[in-house]
């Protein structure tokens, strides 16, 4: 965005956090096993899909706070 | 007074260091004159103490001599452990000899800071010294990377014009190679203790003993010795220079003060070669002899004869022309270290002894030169032998000594090099004569175009001649030049008993020595073609 | 669970330190006039005192006293270590803030008064050995520490260096706790030791390694490692710089305390879930962390990497676990550790800042020439961060690196040796910077209490190298259970032994009867292996009875109840082996 972004936009941002935290490990965690169960690899792609979404998540958090704060 | 009671090597190895001590306390850094003078004399007073190691070497003795044993870190199983046998001893002698010599030679080349010069030089011989004598993995491995600090200084602070980029280079390519050689020697440890990776241990009591490790190490099973083999073979075929890993040289070597550059290829550059005899050798026999792998390291060793000889050929810069020409010769030690024969691993080693004076000695006269024309470029001199006819003499001496000419020292170690390497097969003392005979054409080639002719810069008409303390710096290398060149029988008898050894464990059997060192061998007479097992 | 009152007495270095934290904080408002310095006097020695209290408690502790507060807190020695780490840490932060805190214009009571408490926090942190009094020490802690990072208010990169932080560390907290219920769900216990005995069956297991890792991700958000690094650099290059050593050394670790804690003494059967994802966020970290320092021209940014990558070594240890020299290798880095990234962060101190966290390398330009101690000292410590013997450094990671080659990760071992090599390149350029360049680069700032705290920490970093001995021996006797001897190549599939509840015996004296820590133990590897006597009295089941749906804990009442202290602490296993 040219300007930088309104007040609501980043409260709304804000708000899903919380959710993102839970929703995005959640969701590399099934993607993970999925995975792991198609390619016969067991548990470990179970987790690091959920680091990975975990990671995502502490990432875009990260970068709302950078926007936030200027 | 017995020797072998006293612990005459700690004294050698940390006399320099606490000359260095006392220089940083004692001596305010306007006073250059005493810190000079007191530099020198601390040198000087350790090259006097080595030389009763010399004298009391006991020849006929297997094993190592002047054993020194302290618990360092009951923990880890680490001593404080030193001891020396002939290989080390000569290297040791060559130590202090050079050492000797780097430290007076710098008087007039150094012009600033030179308190802090002259403290880093004696460091940098204690820490040289100890990694020769060091009979203890840990400590080894201890005074082999901090060896490198001093040095990154020296070629930082007083160096040339890119003295930043070649410090850092050859900082961390050594520390590179070294790093690797550490998960080596822990490899090593858990061997001998728990085991790792899938092999069972022995189960001893932890220990870096050189002696057991060794004994440890060359009882593995092969795919370990090779893996551990290469491990080690990182850590000191960088330094040696080998082939593809020798591109810190020139850097450093050109950038390097003068007394660096000495220290460098006089010292520096033989631990490496140093390491695979005395280490690479006897612990993974199995893996030195191992067809691919005796291949793979002869192809290095002269693809760098050659190439490095090649490359000499068409440098500009008479400082890294020697460089150079020091990754030529070391190719002929490493060539001479894996014909795995008696003649090759006593030439090795005698020729380290050589180059260690040789290029040293060359080196010493391009910083004489440097001096007085702050140049090293050879187009800018030519017809020298006029204005200064005794530097003249001087560096021919010496020149033909780098190459080989008989009389001289050179042609012992390269004799028997080759006598070693066409033991094994014909094409490798081929390919290592071509060595000698490029070496001959780029120094030849250097000495005609810097002394020969008119002087056609005319800035080289009234250049001074070698003054008394330059001569004093290179006299004694000459005189070890041609010492070792008429007399080499002392230093065959002191490398006799030791490369026996590591030629026994490697091949299995003994051999003779070489025809023209008779040293009449006490039990054997069969003069049997020296011809190594496979 | 019974509250005695030796309890009480057990936790006197920490109602002390929390007292002194309060006396400051009544201090400064009473008396607003008071100079910074006096206050931070006041402080050093309020740590000081703890120190000896903690000396003390240690000495005098009642043998055979088994955990505090039934089970909450331990005293052990390797609590007892990991104290005198912390405080020396924030000792040694209080004397570099003295000087800094009062040429700036914010009040120091509460600075200190903080810090303090952050020190309580982790105090109480390392010697946790129940999962929701670790998590309840750590966000002590980690409140203490974010109003901390943002302590200098008109600063805009404070701001946002106080604001990144605290929002990251709140959402990892989340998640450690998170992690944390998942495993209470499947186990029903708090306890550390409880949990040891945890087994579950294949269902339960998903969950419970799930479990695990979001724990293992909210404590690797506390020691940055990669990928939970993003907020390190910008909140050490924002808080003040004595804060920022701070940071680098006393919450990191005490989080690798905890880390080592808890999956040391609670998760160690579960090794094989989470082993790999370790050695892979190690990878990454070494080679994230060494690359993008070498690209920094700020030195605390430099230095934040660098501390990242630190981080990384360290985790090799954490995979070492069953080998003989993980844990060990663990405490010896962290202590090597302390004294050489606060050194650094202190000489950094020692410059004078023309703005505000603008201290690039080129402010270190010709010091050899105008303070050859001040450089020497920084060159003695970049030494040691860069690994080259003979410095703590290279000790630490020579555990390291034989923790990692035992435990079996060799690529990993090669890695990190190559990243040790290539982080000189970065450390050297300060060097370069000091020795070589003739540049005139920031004046220096001294202090006596920071030249105290520098030669603190150089006289640690130099000994440790030399003289490691007496330190390693210390420290062998630290490690929770005793320490375990390498067990052979070939039984890798051996349990590891129960954790038994040590009784708190002092620091200092080696308990030489004792087969498990004797040096004797090492000469032979038959005798004193740890023996594996099966438990048949109190093993914790938690198979569900019929179907696999996920069921919550049977055994929900009595766990409540346990927490809530009515029913004593369930008896734990015999103190022989």
């Amino acid at each position: 965005m040219p300007q930088p972004p309104s007040r609501f936009r980043l409260i709304g941002e804000a708000s899903t956090a919380g959710l993102l935290f839970v929703l995005s490990p959640l969701a590399g965690y099934f993607l993970g096993k999925w995975l792991g169960e198609m390619l016969g690899l067991g548990r470990i792609l179970a987790y690091a899909g959920a680091l990975l979404g975990l990671v995502s998540a502490f990432v875009n958090l990260f970068r709302l706070v950078g926007r936030a704060t200027r | 007074m017995n020797l072998q009671q006293i612990p005459i090597l700690s004294i050698v190895a940390y006399v320099p260091l606490a000359g260095a001590l006392l220089l940083i306390f004692f001596f305010p850094k306007e006073k250059t004159g005493p810190i000079k003078a007191f530099a020198t004399i601390v040198a000087g007073l350790d090259l006097l103490l080595s030389i009763p190691l010399w004298l009391a070497f006991d020849r006929a003795r297997a094993g190592y001599q002047f054993v020194e044993r302290a618990s360092w870190i009951p923990s880890l199983g680490v001593e404080y452990h030193f001891g020396i046998d002939g290989i080390s001893l000569v290297l040791l002698l060559l130590t202090t000899f050079v050492g000797f010599i780097a430290v007076y030679c710098s008087y007039t080349a150094i012009t600033e800071r030179q308190k802090e010069y002259y403290i880093l030089l004696l460091l940098l011989q204690t820490f040289m010294i100890g990694t020769f004598c060091c009979l203890d993995f840990f400590l080894f491995y201890v005074f082999w990377e901090i060896m490198l600090v001093p040095m990154y200084f020296l070629i930082g602070v007083w160096g040339g014009q890119r003295r930043l980029y070649a410090a850092i280079k050859f900082f961390l390519y050594t520390l590179a190679g070294s790093v690797l050689m550490l998960l080596g020697i822990i490899a090593l440890y858990f061997v001998n203790t728990t085991g790792f990776l899938g092999y069972r241990g022995l189960g001893n009591a932890p220990t870096f003993s050189i002696e057991r490790l060794t004994a440890v190490a060359a009882g593995m099973p092969v795919e370990l010795q090779i893996w551990l083999f290469f491990a080690f073979f990182f850590g000191f075929a960088i330094k040696v220079p080998m082939f593809p890993f020798h591109t810190w040289l020139p850097d450093a070597h050109t950038e390097a003060p003068t007394a660096g550059s000495v220290i460098l290829a006089a010292v520096l550059l033989k631990m490496g070669t140093y390491g695979f005899v005395r280490f690479s050798l006897p612990m993974f026999p199995q893996a030195v002899l191992t067809p691919w792998v005796t291949g793979v390291m002869v192809t290095l060793a002269i693809i760098g004869i050659v190439y490095g000889a090649m490359v000499t050929l068409v440098q500009k810069d008479m400082k890294k022309l020697i460089a150079y020409s020091s990754v030529s010769h070391l190719g002929f030690v490493m060539l001479g270290i894996f014909a795995l024969n008696m003649a090759g691993i006593q030439g090795a080693i005698l020729q380290m002894v050589n180059h260690g004076i040789s290029t040293g000695a060359l080196f010493l006269l391009v910083g004489i030169l440097y001096e007085r024309r702050h140049t090293r470029m050879i187009a800018d001199f030519g017809g020298l032998a006029r204005p200064m006819p005794l530097y003249a003499t001087y560096f021919l001496i010496i020149a033909l000594s780098s190459m080989g000419l008989p009389l001289l020292n050179g042609f012992i170690g390269e004799f028997a090099i080759l006598q070693g390497a066409f033991a094994r097969s014909f094409w490798w003392a081929f390919s290592a004569a071509t060595g000698i005979v490029l070496g001959a054409a780029y120094l030849l080639w250097l000495y005609q175009r810097v002394f020969f002719g008119e002087v056609s810069n005319p800035a080289n008409q009234n250049l001074s001649d070698l003054s008394p303390r330059e001569q004093l710096t290179l006299a004694p290398l000459v005189l070890a030049a041609f010492w070792i060149g008429l007399y080499p029988r002392p230093l065959f008898e002191v490398l006799r008993v030791p490369s026996e050894q590591i030629v026994r464990a490697v091949s299995g059997k003994t051999e003779t020595p070489p025809a023209f060192a008779a040293v009449p061998a006490p039990a054997d007479a069969a003069p049997a073609p020296a011809e190594a097992a496979r | 669970m019974r509250v005695e009152a030796s309890d009480w007495l057990l936790l006197a270095p920490e109602l002390a330190l929390t007292a002194s934290g309060l006396l400051l904080l009544a201090l400064a408002t009473l008396f607003p006039k008071a100079k910074e310095e006096f206050l931070g006097f006041l402080s050093f020695l309020s740590v000081v005192f703890t120190a000896i209290v903690l000396t003390i408690v240690a000495a005098a502790a009642p043998r055979g006293k088994g955990p505090i507060f039934g089970g909450m807190f331990v005293l052990d020695n390797f609590a007892l270590f990991f104290k005198y780490l912390i405080l020396l840490s924030v000792g040694l932060t209080i004397l570099a803030s003295i000087q800094y805190v009062g040429a700036a214009a914010y009040p120091g009571g509460e600075y200190y008064a903080l810090l303090l408490f952050t020190g309580v926090g982790m105090l109480f942190m390392v010697s946790g050995s129940n999962l929701i009094s670790i998590y309840v020490s750590l966000e002590l802690m980690a409140l203490a520490s974010y109003v901390l990072a943002g302590y200098f208010k008109e600063e805009p990169r404070s701001m946002e260096a106080a604001l990144k932080y605290f929002v990251l560390g709140a959402f990892s907290s989340g998640v450690l706790l998170y992690g944390l219920s998942l495993v209470y769900g499947i186990s029903g216990r708090m306890g550390l030791t409880d949990l040891a005995q945890m087994t579950t069956t294949a269902d339960d297991r998903q969950l419970a390694g799930l479990g695990i890792l979001l724990v293992l991700a909210g404590l690797l958000f506390k020691i940055a490692a990669v990928p939970f690094h993003v907020w390190t650099p910008d909140v050490y290059e924002g808080s003040p710089t004595p804060i920022a050593a701070f940071f680098s050394v006393g919450p990191k670790v005490a989080a690798y305390a905890i880390l080592a804690r808890i999956f040391y003494v609670a998760f160690p059967k579960f090794q094989a879930d989470w082993g790999l994802v370790v050695a892979i966020v190690a990878a990454a970290t070494l080679i994230w962390g060494n690359l993008a320092a070498l690209l920094q021209t700020n030195v605390k940014r430099m230095l934040a990497y660098s501390s990242i990558a630190h981080a990384g070594y360290a985790l090799l240890g954490v995979l070492g676990f069953r080998t003989a020299y993980g844990l060990w290798g663990v405490m010896v880095y962290l202590l090597a550790y302390t004294f050489m990234n606060f050194g650094a962060f202190a000489l950094v101190i020692f410059l004078e800042t023309k703005g505000y966290a603008a201290e690039t390398v080129s402010d270190f330009n010709g010091l050899a020439r105008r303070n050859m101690p001040a450089a020497v000292t920084m060159l003695l410590f970049l030494l040691s961060l860069a690994g080259i013997p003979p410095t703590a450094g290279f000790i630490g990671k020579y555990y390291l690196f034989t923790a990692a080659m035992k435990a079996g990760y060799a690529w990993l071992a090669v890695l990190a040796v190559l990243a040790s090599a290539v982080s000189l390149f970065y450390y050297f350029r300060i060097a370069a910077a000091m020795f070589f360049s003739e540049a005139a680069g920031a004046r220096l700032q001294t202090s006596y209490a920071l030249t105290a705290a520098v030669v603190v920490c150089a006289a640690g970093t130099l000994l440790i190298g030399v003289a490691p001995e007496g330190v390693l021996a210390v420290l062998k006797n630290c490690i929770p259970g005793g320490y375990l001897n390498d067990l052979p190549a070939d039984s890798t599939s051996r349990p590891l032994p129960p954790f038994h509840c040590p009784s708190p015996f002092p620091l200092l004296t080696c308990r030489s009867g004792d087969p498990r820590v004797d040096s004797s133990s090492l000469r032979s590897s038959n005798d004193s292996r740890i023996r594996f006597a099966p438990q048949n009295d109190s093993r914790v089941r938690f198979a569900p009875q019929n179907d696999s749906r996920i069921r919550f804990a049977p055994r929900m009442k009595e766990s409540v109840a346990q927490l809530l202290g009515i029913t004593q602490c369930p008896n734990l296993l015999p103190a022989s082996a």
